[in-house]
């Protein structure tokens, strides 16, 4: 599996490493919010990722952090700007989530383990990958919801939320045991029979 | 001594470049921001007025910071509020006897969800022109703090100085 699939799927950020949370649960209440906040997130991951990767060694190993926090929260804040100055109605409904991507651990952990170690091409394909399977988790989460709501109101509302991500992570864990159990499978039956 | 001076040197020039690059963006977006805020305000003034009213131009008698709009029976003040999550604006209609016959909230920064009442349509907000309005459970100090701000906003209406006939 490449490194774009690993960081999209066997390392989904959302389904399967559960970060980045607050703003899937939060801003999946429509598809339009979802699709732009998964688009913010894509612009802030990738840019910073690759930002960091260029100058990881200019960055000193001990103010290493706060150099990463800086060039995210810059990110974060062009992109608040590009929102508030080019897509005001999407930044009127998600303006807040948007800026704490400042604090979403998926970002920090993907640049922390990854970017700031690793060349721009692998880099910028971890980050494109982690920011598709965060997306995909987030829509998939919207849909849901926005599908959900037609018969069953709560779906939009946070308690909903709640309800409806933890029903999905419990259909991935189910798929994810049964492909696990399946190569098991297949592995046992081609040992040869003592 | 020399990791300490690079350790700087590095935290100081990031911060520089960050400055610049976000001082170069802010003012590419400063008139499409602006706007955007007033197109924004523009909609919510037509609403509380009526669209027929309120032509778009913040025309009338400027009083002040607190006159938005002042012509035949309905003078509209703009009041500043702090509620939980920072500051508020709102504008506040009144006819010409000093009743209120609408509120709306111009931009907030109050918790999504507890805030929404601010959001119109809200029954909320409406209930402002019954004379009726109470603290909202589990928004205590967002809801306090507007009708605070519209009591505010009806003392200091001087109708006979805002709109000579």
């Amino acid at each position: 599996m490449n490194r774009f699939a690993q960081a999209a799927v066997a390392r989904n950020p959302a389904a399967v490493q559960l970060l980045g949370l607050c703003p899937l649960l939060a801003v999946s209440n429509t598809v339009a919010n979802a699709l732009g906040l998964a688009i913010a997130s894509t612009v802030v991951l990738t840019g910073s990722a690759v930002l960091v990767s260029a100058i990881r060694k200019l960055v000193p190993e001990d103010v290493r952090l706060p150099c990463f926090v800086l060039v995210i929260a810059t990110f974060t804040t062009l992109v608040n700007l590009a929102m508030e100055a080019y897509a005001f109605d999407l930044y009127q409904r998600i303006a807040l989530f948007v800026q704490i991507i400042v604090t979403n651990c998926m970002i920090l952990a993907r640049i922390e383990q990854v970017a700031s170690k690793e060349g721009l091409g692998r880099t910028l394909l971890d980050a494109l990958g982690t920011s598709a399977g965060f997306a995909a988790a987030i829509l998939v989460l919207g849909a849901a919801r926005e599908a959900l709501t037609l018969g069953f109101p709560l779906a939009a509302l946070p308690p909903g939320a709640f309800l409806v991500a933890g029903l999905l992570l419990a259909g991935v864990n189910v798929l994810g045991a049964r492909r696990r159990r399946a190569r098991e499978g297949a592995t046992a039956a081609r040992l040869p029979r003592a | 001594m020399r990791a300490l001076l690079r350790n700087v040197a590095a935290l100081a020039a990031l911060t520089l470049l960050a400055g610049a690059a976000l001082a170069w963006f802010a003012d590419l977006t400063e008139d499409d921001v602006a706007r955007n805020r007033l197109e924004a305000e523009t909609r919510i003034l037509r609403d509380l007025i009526g669209a027929e009213t309120f032509a778009g131009d913040h025309k009338g008698r400027p009083y002040g910071e607190d006159l938005v709009f002042c012509e035949r029976d309905v003078v509209v003040l703009r009041v500043a509020g702090s509620g939980y999550g920072g500051g508020f604006r709102l504008a506040v209609a009144l006819d010409l006897d000093g009743t209120i016959t609408g509120v709306r909230v111009l931009d907030h920064v109050e918790t999504p969800g507890f805030g929404d009442i601010l959001n119109a349509p809200s029954a909320w907000l409406d209930s402002f022109t019954t004379g009726d309005a109470h603290a909202v459970t589990g928004a205590t100090i967002t809801s306090q703090a507007v009708i605070e701000a519209v009591s505010r906003a009806v003392d200091r209406v001087r109708l006979e100085e805002m709109c000579p006939p």
